[in-house]
């Protein structure tokens, strides 16, 4: 049992006083631990034992427990420049507390007995970072502290403990435990503030919902240091550098491009770049291409120190793809700037690798988490960039011969650019030449894009080549078939060789012997049939003489058919177009 | 289709119209040819294209006449404009090809046919089929005004000149050919010794020879037996003048005739051809 005797009710009055409670003494006798059961602790009423009488630690302010500064790492100044989310060792410091004995003959040295102290409490101001300590399963924000994990929220924080007294100590003269003083507040008493910085270094995302598409502005993304001042009101300004790793796609679609000479900068040239910083330089920034071996190196760098700076880019191709990292020296090495998704709530961009969680250290230029070369965005980003699984029925070959990446990075028809469906309808190109038109060609049940300008022969390329700008997840040259009007043998009014597995298919028509066979009112119908007739051919169609005979397969078709047939032999079933 | 090789339809007269055509028989691909040859086949093969079809004919007559069948690789911007072929066209063109449109293209329907069988027999072994397109389009085009349009003659992969006169004449229902323009397309060299009146043909191959005069039924042969005609021939503006099919059916050849066209196409066995054109 302990009992309290009062000895004044004034104290010395020498320091600034708490209102507190009267001065205590507490009497002591061996740890209540070793009380024997059922005995009662009696008043002392003679000379016997050294009995502690503990003095209230508030006259002696010197020997009143004291909390310490929070130690931060290694205690170097190094040490207190903390990454957001990044852990950092904390200890209490060196908190003490001495508790004096009143009473002479004490078996203490001096009548000191050295008490020891226990954290209590840890804080950090609010700033919503974690004490904890790491387990081999990672850290655990509880129990024994050793470790403090920066706030997600950049700012100077101020790291504090409270800490309280562990009231006993070891009697020298018996070597058991004796209950000293427990000093005031009960509760413990809070150290002072180590304060820190807590930073970081991000940059935004620039391309939320972005498609690439040529000559469009992806951005703006804002790189930026947190906080603008440390713990010593420093300027946390740095010089910071761009890199921009691009896609270099020729063209800047499947079958156009746009090169000048001299070469421009936003030429779309074999070799240059599907995304580039802006020229002129932009704003308080040096942008450098370098032709680099033949690939383009984008770089640009602030020509200042600052705390933020944002950075527009260059699209230069619809299937562009790429990343843009910010880097600066913030604290003595070099640091790549993280993804920061949002800033209220501050969200970063994070991704898992062997179940750790990692940030995204650049900014994705389209965002593409299935790493497919596609924009997520697009409608029909559901699969693989080399897929081409376009079927038709009974039809012996899958697909167009355009991956899904091809027809996501789209041709220019008749000018204009237009992206394809995937996973639709088989696409088949027409090169009109001579303006014929492309008849039934449809019912086929495939899907024509029929050029028809002849003064852009640029939308395809040597040997009709529908691709020839092919580069990321292409599978063969697929070609256009080129319809012509020609002089053919009498009796043929169309033929078509080669077909769509070789290079320059050709459909020749013969517009005089069609319009000789056929009268006025029937010849521009004739025209188109045979032309469908043609392009039946060059999807490695035959024609038939048996079996259905309205069918634009059957030979000749002078009866003027204007359907494939579903049977016998079911021409809608048989092509392939490659 | 095959006839009867000395009677025509009667509907049918006798009158022949000439195009601007040289006076030699057509020949296979052996002539010489040359760059200039080549340049007029493709500004021929462009007349075509842009629907002038007497340029055309004037520039691949010759060609057609020396050398009918030679294939001739064209390209687009070397050869051809790319107004009318894309760039990195190419494709083999044959004069007889182009002649063949032309002549559709004017509206000489039955030299039409008539070349376009030659053409067909050639490539396939066969003459026209009578449902094929040329045939199918000359009686559409022709409808029933056939004596408005001039008579044609193929042998084998040839034709009769169109533009000698007299080339051929209808009389008597039967189908006359001035036999010197005949003669090198059966294998024989005709000669003339004697006038016009008398020719004798010669080759190596029976029969080796054979003597046709004027007004004469009887054909003395030599390696096989003499043959007589059903049909005299006779002299037109001095040329001798034999019935064609009975001529093709004494060499044992067959007689195809479209009289809805007036051609009529003789298809004569194992021709041998002259030393130049082997």
């Amino acid at each position: 049992m302990v009992g309290w005797l009062v000895l004044s009710a004034d104290g010395p009055g020498l320091w600034p006083q708490p209102p507190v409670d009267p001065p205590r003494v507490i009497y002591t006798r061996p740890a209540p631990c070793e009380d024997e059961e059922g005995q009662e602790a009696q008043a002392p009423d003679g000379p016997g034992p050294h009995e502690h009488v503990w003095v209230d630690d508030q006259y002696f302010p010197w020997f009143d427990m004291q909390a310490a500064c929070v130690n931060v790492g290694d205690g170097s100044e190094a040490a207190r420049y903390v990454r957001c989310g990044d852990y950092v060792e904390v200890s209490p410091g060196s908190p003490l507390d001495w508790d004096i004995c009143g009473n002479e003959g004490c078996s203490f040295p001096g009548g000191l007995a050295d008490n020891a102290v226990s954290v209590e409490q840890w804080d950090d101001g609010g700033a919503e970072g974690q004490f904890g300590h790491f387990e081999p399963t990672g850290f655990v924000a509880d129990g024994y502290i050793t470790h403090y994990k920066a706030p997600m929220q950049p700012g100077l924080v101020s790291l504090q403990n409270r800490v309280d007294d562990i009231h006993y100590a070891e009697d020298p003269a018996t070597g058991q435990p004796v209950q000293t003083f427990d000093d005031f507040p009960p509760d413990g008493v809070w150290g002072s503030a180590t304060t820190i910085t807590v930073w970081d270094f991000t940059i935004s995302d620039g391309a939320p919902g972005f498609r690439p598409v040529l000559d469009a502005w992806v951005g703006p993304f804002g790189a930026k240091i947190e906080p603008a001042t440390d713990h010593n009101g420093q300027s946390m300004a740095r010089p910071i550098y761009f890199e921009l790793f691009s896609s270099a796609e020729p063209g800047y679609c499947l079958n156009r491009t746009r090169e000048h000479d001299p070469h421009e900068w936003n030429d779309t040239g074999l070799g240059d770049t599907d995304l580039k910083f802006s020229f002129p330089d932009q704003q308080g920034l040096t942008v450098h291409s370098t032709d680099f071996n033949g690939w383009w190196r984008n770089e640009a760098w602030t020509n200042e120190e600052v705390t933020t700076c944002a950075v527009d880019i260059m699209c230069l191709d619809y299937g562009a793809f790429g990343t843009l990292t910010a880097t600066a020296t913030v604290i003595g090495y070099p640091t790549a700037a993280r993804l920061l998704l949002s800033d209220n709530p501050r969200t970063y961009s994070t991704y898992q690798v062997n179940g750790q969680t990692l940030y995204r250290e650049y900014a994705p230029i389209p965002w593409d988490v299935d790493a497919n070369y596609i924009a997520d965005v697009w409608m029909r980003n559901s699969g693989n960039a080399a897929d081409d699984e376009e079927d038709e029925g009974q039809c012996p070959v899958k697909g167009d011969g355009f991956t899904r990446y091809e027809e996501y990075r789209g041709f220019c028809v008749n000018g204009p650019w237009t992206e394809l469906d995937p996973d639709a309808h088989k696409d088949v190109f027409v090169l009109d030449w001579n303006g014929l038109g492309i008849g039934d060609f449809a019912a086929l049940g495939v899907v024509p894009h029929r050029l028809y300008v002849p003064q852009q022969p640029a939308e395809f390329g040597p040997d009709y080549q529908m691709n020839p700008n092919r580069g990321t997840a292409n599978k063969q040259l697929q070609h256009g078939v080129m319809l012509v009007v020609w002089v053919n043998d009498p009796g043929y009014l169309g033929y078509t060789v080669p077909r769509l597995n070789a290079p320059k298919p050709t459909s020749r028509i013969d517009v005089v012997q069609i319009q000789g066979l056929f009268p006025p009112p029937q010849q521009q119908e004739a025209v188109g049939v045979i032309v469908s007739h043609e392009l039946g051919h060059a999807c490695n169609l035959e024609h038939h003489r048996t079996g259905t005979f309205d069918c634009i397969m059957w030979d000749p078709p002078t009866h003027l058919p204007h359907a494939y047939c579903s049977e016998n032999p079911g021409c809608r079933m048989l092509w392939r177009l490659y | 289709m095959t006839i009867a090789p000395n009677r025509l339809t009667s509907t049918l007269l006798a009158v022949v119209t000439t195009t601007g055509f040289a006076t030699v028989w057509s020949a296979e691909d052996v002539g010489p040819w040359s760059a200039d040859d080549t340049r007029m086949l493709a500004s021929a093969l462009v007349h075509c294209l842009d629907r002038e079809y007497r340029e055309a004919l004037a520039l691949v007559a010759p060609l057609a006449r020396t050398a009918p069948f030679r294939k001739e690789l064209l390209s687009a911007s070397a050869d051809l404009p790319l107004r009318l072929v894309p760039p990195g066209f190419q494709d083999q063109v044959r004069p007889v090809t182009l002649l063949a449109h032309a002549l559709l293209g004017i509206g000489q329907y039955s030299q039409y046919c008539c070349v376009s069988s030659a053409i067909s027999y050639h490539d396939k072994g066969a003459p026209l089929a009578p449902e094929s397109v040329p045939l199918l389009t000359a009686k559409r085009q022709v409808g029933g005004d056939v004596r408005a349009y001039a008579l044609a003659l193929a042998v084998n992969d040839l034709w009769v000149d169109f533009d000698f006169t007299p080339a051929l004449v209808l009389r008597e229902q039967c189908l006359f050919v001035a036999l010197a323009q005949l003669a090198p397309h059966l294998g024989f060299e005709a000669e003339t010794a004697k006038g016009q009146t008398r020719i004798e043909l010669r080759r190596q191959q029976a029969p080796t020879r054979l003597l046709f005069v004027e007004g004469k039924k009887e054909v003395r042969a030599q390696g096989v037996e003499s043959f007589t005609l059903e049909h005299a021939p006779f002299t037109l503006e001095g040329v001798l003048m034999v019935p064609a099919a009975e001529v093709a059916k004494l060499l044992k050849g067959e007689v195809h005739w479209y009289p809805e066209v007036r051609f009529m196409h003789l298809i004569i066995p194992k021709v041998p051809g002259k030393p130049a054109e082997q």
